[in-house]
C-alpha cells in the first residue's frame, strides 16, 4: 500500500521536470506515455500504483498519461521517462 | 518525443535521509532502524535491551505506529525521550517523518538513538530514514516460509534477531534449516536466535551493537 506514497513522489519528479524543461511549458502539451524502471524487490505493484497515480493525476498535464513499467536489473523503481 | 528523466523515485525521501543522516553524525549519534511484522517482537525486544542500554548510551526511541501510542506506553518506565509518529493507517515511517521527529528531541543529550518501525514485513524495507543500520526482528512463529516470502526486507537488514527460538518445538519449525534459508538470502548479514523476553538470550546481540555503536561514535569523534 506504499504505493500511495511512491505515486506521490513520482507526480513531484514528474511536474519538475515539466517545470524545469523549457520545451515542455506550453500548457497545451498532454503527456502521452510515461516509462518506469523496475529494479529487484522494490516492492512495486504496478496495477496499485497505477490506480493511485491515476487519481492524482487528474486534471494535469499527465491525466491521459499511458503508463509503462519496465523490469530493470538496477535496484529501484525509477522515473524513466516520459513521451510527448 | 521521449525526453529521459531518470530519477529515483525515492530520491527526495532518500535525500531527507541523507540529511538525518548527516545530523547524526554531526551529533554523534548511532541510529539503528529495527522492523518486523506486527507483533513478532520489536517492543518486548527494546523492553529488555534497554536496562543495558541505559547504562552505556544516552538513549532515545522513535515509536511508529498507525494510531496508538501503547508501545511509547511500555518504554515510559525506562525514563527515555520517546518521540511518538502516528502514521495514521501509514504503513511505513520515512525520511521526512524522522526529520519531523528530530526537532522534538535534543540532540545534543542522547548518543543512541532507536527507530521502532510500524509493523510490516514490506513496505518499511524500501525507505532509507538516515539510519546506520537497519535491523528486522522475525518471529519464527510466523511460519518457516516467511523469509524466502519477504526476501526484499530479509536481504537488505544488517542483522536478522530470529525471535522466540523457545517456541521452535511448538511450532514444529525446524530452526537451523529456517537460520540456513535467511543466510542464503541476506549472507552478509548477522543472525542471532533470541526470545526477547529472556534476557540471557540477548548477549550476543548488544555486544554486536555496542561494536556498531562504537564505530559511528568513534567515527563521529574523530571529525
Amino acid at each position: 500500500m506504499h504505493e500511495a506514497s511512491l505515486a506521490h513522489y513520482a507526480l513531484d519528479i514528474l511536474s519538475e521536470t515539466v517545470k524545469n524543461d523549457p520545451s515542455l511549458n506550453d500548457s497545451e502539451i498532454k503527456i502521452k506515455k510515461i516509462t518506469f524502471s523496475v529494479g529487484p524487490f522494490s516492492n512495486v505493484y504496478a496495477e496499485s500504483f497505477e490506480f493511485y497515480f491515476s487519481e492524482l493525476v487528474k486534471g494535469t498535464t499527465f491525466a491521459s498519461a499511458k503508463l509503462e513499467f519496465v523490469n530493470s536489473e538496477e535496484n529501484g523503481f525509477f522515473v524513466s521517462s516520459i513521451e510527448i | 518525443m521521449e525526453i529521459k528523466v531518470l530519477k529515483n523515485v525515492l530520491i527526495k525521501n532518500n535525500a531527507i535521509g541523507n540529511d538525518n543522516r548527516l545530523l547524526f553524525y554531526k551529533h554523534n549519534i548511532f541510529t539503528l532502524n529495527i522492523m518486523s511484522s506486527p507483533g513478532a517482537g520489536k517492543t518486548t525486544l527494546l523492553e529488555n535491551s534497554l536496562e543495558y542500554l541505559n547504562n552505556k548510551y544516552k538513549t532515545a526511541v522513535i515509536e511508529g505506529d498507525l494510531y496508538t501510542s501503547r508501545d511509547a506506553e511500555r518504554l515510559a518506565p525506562y525514563n527515555i525521550p520517546i518521540v511518538q509518529i502516528n502514521t495514521d493507517g501509514g504503513c511505513h515511517l520515512d525520511a521526512r517523518m524522522i526529520h519531523g521527529a528530530l526537532q522534538s528531541l535534543d540532540l545534543n543529550k542522547i548518543n543512541l538513538l532507536v527507530i521502532e518501525n510500524v509493523g510490516n514485513l514490506v513496505c518499511p524495507a524500501s525507505f532509507d530514514l538516515g539510519e546506520h543500520i537497519k535491523v528486522l526482528v522475525y518471529s519464527i512463529t510466523e511460519g518457516a516460509d516467511k523469509p524466502k516470502k519477504y526476501a526484499s526486507m530479509f536481504s537488505n537488514v544488517d542483522a536478522v534477531l530470529v525471535n522466540k527460538i523457545d517456541l521452535a518445538s511448538i511450532c514444529n519449525i525446524d530452526l537451523e534449516q529456517v537460520c540456513n534459508e535467511i543466510r542464503e538470502i541476506n549472507p552478509k548479514g548477522e543472525l542471532f536466535k533470541i526470545a526477547a523476553n529472556n534476557r540471557n538470550t540477548l548477549h550476543e546481540w548488544l555486544s554486536w551493537l555496542d561494536k556498531k555503536a562504537e564505530e559511528i561514535i568513534t567515527q563521529g569523534n574523530k571529525k
